[in-house]
């Protein structure tokens, strides 16, 4: 059976996909996560691919990138060793819906040059196949169960991840629906026996009979016949067992067949089995074609990600750029860096999803697209990005072998240059008497949990200093702090003005900003304040009204890139 | 014994060697260690909300006396900051009932039962000097060590309890001598290594870290001796410049009782 769609479908499917994947490759070498002013420029970034991935392929780093193939693409060993379920999913959809692609999709290239005797129809073809599509089968209804049942702290998939999956499961189940249309169809039997022998009439009716009965197909109008059975296997075992074996070795799709006997007299009117093959077909064509625009881009970019990772030089060249962006479309979004974040639950604290790395990954790829223009945006990325630790556990997980880590640096980088440095960055950029101007105004607080450790509203925790000087004498800061630039206020001074009334005059200053909490003043301190508290609690308050002002102040849309 | 090992971010990030080489040494003085689901200690979160802070943390310590095991610290930080947060759950009613109802969210409970140790702590008053000199079969006389506190195991005291005297602890030099070692006395042994500033102020940060190591030096020490991986990750790069080598506690200790170099992190 040939479709119609053969071959300009084809053509037409790989042609998309092609200038699909050209497309993104074109934008992960042009696009950046990097501050664009440190970033170097595309021409640059090219020949650095060039030079890079030939010294690779051809370099010492190439049994590395043998091993990561084969190891953490195709054997999956970090989703192995984190989560045993989803290897099981993972594998059972890669197993299956690999292998129809080339056992059954590609026969014509691969099977029959592999085994020279191939017939889809013939054992083990036939069962196989089933085989293969119930693995994919499986494993798309595990990976589905698991989400649902999961607490997974992903935002939902967005439609365009589920077209991909949707095209996949309408594949499978029309290729099973495929082959029970035609184990009943009698146009096909018809069309075969015309194609295939040179049987008279009178050789075709045992044969109908022995197929009906012994191979589920279905006749309009012909009762079994006991007499005309044995004539008919004489006639089948010469004409067509070598090219058929018993389609109940299709253990999937034979019983489907039973289910649609009762209309399978509409079936074969309609030319069901036909318009199925056609569908089916149409159905792995647009598969094809959408492969660089959904999800489904993860089959390209995951392995030439962790195979760029294997093969990459050290120190980080200027492919690490182009890396950065290749990670922003080889992330699966499985979310297993989510479930072992160190500080996951800071995102239900700050209601801000972009604390965990999967989400956060989100927000740099539109950052690295341009399209984050919103200052509220910009600032909650910043939010998510200055919360990690760094402890680089994303990093060690990642199954699709993503660093992280680095990514989350220069997503730091690159927010510092768009008008969110890091808090402490921030402070320096006015005087402590500025600051004090400023926030004036501005009223952040932390919720409940902060205003009850708040120290600096409770004159009962610094009145009773005596402006001694022994917390300034201890201080390793005030002692390394000379000349511009150093403390602008001593420990001492700054309990002053939390006894004059003059909090926000101490908010903004060096002192309390380069404060090392290393305790020595509260420790030496003879009237027993809290000093290096009092000091953590006032940058406390200090982050709370400057990212109130620094919402009040933001800048319009569009300005903040 | 038996605690709940907390290795927090940066030990796994910057210094794996540190826990390889107390895995090892703790194995070896028979104390076991559990290892559960375990977040950020909440110290980095600190300096910018006491709310986040305190989010992380007590999420660690319910975790551990869920299990009524003891946590067990390996970073100074890390010990300080659990610590703390015990130490506002006890004293400040308010940050008590705003913990609860945080925690409530995560099916979490608070206890007070857990408490919060660190690896320095533990080999001295639990394990014990008799018992560790007692195992030590490679005497380790060559080295001179200098012993690099560490800010947070021993203040703010009234919080932390490393040592009975903040103001002049000794044991740290004691853990040293057991080993065999020599533990040289240096006026700033007790200073701030600089890390908290390494990226905000790294200027100041380094000088910090200057100031300590030509001391250590100036003193006669060979090896500055750890037990802290910011200390650890602070003072390495710059301890060559110095002319000074460094290693963490339980790498000289492993050495000591007779563990291979490589199960320390050392080769």
């Amino acid at each position: 059976m040939t479709s119609f769609f053969i071959p300009w479908g084809l053509i037409a499917s790989l042609a998309i996909a092609a200038t699909g994947i050209a497309y993104r490759v074109v934008i992960w070498l042009s696009r950046s996560v990097d501050d664009r002013a440190t970033c170097p420029p595309a021409s640059v970034r090219v020949a650095a691919l060039v030079t890079g991935t030939f010294g690779s392929l051809f370099g010492p780093r190439m049994p590395r990138m043998l091993a990561a193939f084969g190891l953490d693409v195709l054997v999956q060993r970090k989703l192995w060793q984190r989560d045993r379920l989803r290897w099981l999913a993972h594998m059972a959809i890669f197993v299956g819906f690999g292998g129809l692609f080339l056992v059954h999709a590609l026969h014509g290239v691969v099977t029959e040059k592999l085994w020279p005797g191939y017939c889809s129809t013939v054992n083990p073809w036939l069962w196989l196949r089933d085989l293969l599509g119930l693995l994919a089968v499986a494993g798309l209804a595990l990976t589905e169960v698991r989400r649902r049942f999961s607490r997974s702290l992903l935002p939902a998939p967005k439609p365009r991840d589920l077209v991909f999956v949707a095209l996949v499961a309408a594949i499978l189940a029309t290729g099973f629906l495929l082959t029970a249309a035609k184990i009943i169809s009698a146009p096909d039997f018809e069309r075969m026996v015309a194609t295939y022998s040179n049987l008279s009439a009178e050789e075709q009716q045992p044969l109908k009979v022995y197929w009906q009965t012994e191979y589920g197909m279905v006749f309009p109008a012909s009762a079994p016949d006991a007499a005309l059975l044995k004539t008919g296997e004489e006639v089948h075992e010469s004409a067509c067992a070598s090219c058929h074996s018993r389609p109940q070795s299709a253990f999937v799709s034979y019983p489907l067949s039973r289910l649609l006997r009762a209309v399978a007299v509409p079936l074969a009117a309609a030319n069901a089995s036909v318009v199925l093959f056609n569908l089916h077909v149409l159905l792995c064509l647009l598969g094809i074609a959408y492969l660089p625009f959904g999800r489904a881009l993860h089959i390209f970019a995951a392995p030439t990600s962790l195979v760029a990772a294997a093969g990459a030089a050290t120190p980080a060249t200027v492919n690490a750029v182009a890396r950065r962006s290749l990670a922003l479309d080889a992330c699966v979004r499985c979310g297993l860096c989510d479930e072992r974040c160190s500080v996951a639950a800071l995102w239900a604290l700050f209601d801000n999803p972009l604390v965990l790395p999967a989400s956060k990954l989100d927000g740099v790829r539109r950052l690295s697209a341009e399209k984050l223009i919103d200052a509220n945006e910009l600032a909650t990325l910043a939010q998510g990005a200055y919360a990690c630790t760094e402890c680089g556990r994303c990093t060690r997980d990642c199954p699709v072998g993503l660093d992280l880590d680095d990514l989350w640096t220069a997503l730091k980088a690159r927010l510092a240059s768009c008008g969110q440095p890091t808090p402490a960055a921030r402070v320096k950029t006015a005087s402590a008497s500025q600051w004090a101007d400023r926030l004036a105004a501005s009223s952040g607080t932390n919720g409940a949990v902060a205003r009850a450790g708040r120290l600096t509203d409770a004159p009962r925790i610094f009145s009773h200093c005596v402006q001694c000087q022994t917390c300034t004498n201890v201080c390793p800061v005030v002692a390394e702090s000379f000349g511009p630039g150093g403390v602008d206020a001593t420990p001492q001074r700054v309990m002053n003005l939390l006894r004059l009334g003059m909090t926000e005059l101490a908010l903004g200053s060096r002192m309390v900003w380069n404060c090392t909490t290393c305790y020595q003043c509260q420790e030496h301190c003879p009237a027993g304040i809290r000093v290096t508290d009092v000091l953590y609690d006032l940058r406390n308050q200090a982050y709370a009204q400057m990212s109130a002002l620094a919402a009040i102040d933001s800048p319009a849309k569009g300005d903040a890139l | 014994m038996k605690f709940a090992l907390f290795v927090g971010c940066k030990i796994p990030a910057l210094v794996p060697q540190y826990e390889r080489a107390a895995r090892a040494v703790l194995g070896r003085l028979g104390v076991e260690l559990i290892d559960l689901n375990f977040g950020c200690c909440g110290y980095p979160s600190r300096h910018l909300r006491l709310d986040a802070y305190l989010a992380l943390a007590c999420r660690n310590l319910a975790k551990a006396s869920a299990r009524h095991l003891d946590v067990l610290t390996l970073c100074q930080c890390c010990y300080g900051s659990l610590r703390y947060a015990l130490h506002l759950l006890r004293h400040e009613p308010g940050v008590r009932v705003a913990v609860a109802q945080d925690l409530a969210k995560d099916d979490l409970n608070l206890s007070e039962t857990t408490t919060v140790r660190h690896l320095l702590d533990l080999l001295a008053r639990d394990v014990g000097f008799d018992r560790i000199r007692a195992k030590v079969v490679r005497d380790q006389h060559r080295l001179r060590l200098a012993a690099h506190y560490g800010c947070h195991a021993l203040r703010p005291s009234d919080v932390v309890d490393l040592d009975n005297n903040p103001h002049a602890p000794t044991v740290f030099e004691d853990l040293i001598r057991a080993t065999g070692a020599a533990a040289i006395d240096w006026p700033r042994r007790l200073d701030c290594c600089g890390a908290p500033l390494a990226e905000s102020n790294p200027a100041l940060s380094a000088r910090l870290r200057e100031v300590k190591l030509a001391d250590a030096r100036a003193a006669g020490a060979d090896t500055m001796c750890t037990a802290c991986p910011f200390c650890e990750a602070q003072l390495s790069p710059a301890a060559k410049d110095a002319g000074l080598s460094t290693l963490l506690y339980p790498q000289v200790l492993g050495l000591a009782l007779g563990i291979a170099p490589a199960k320390l992190g050392l080769c």
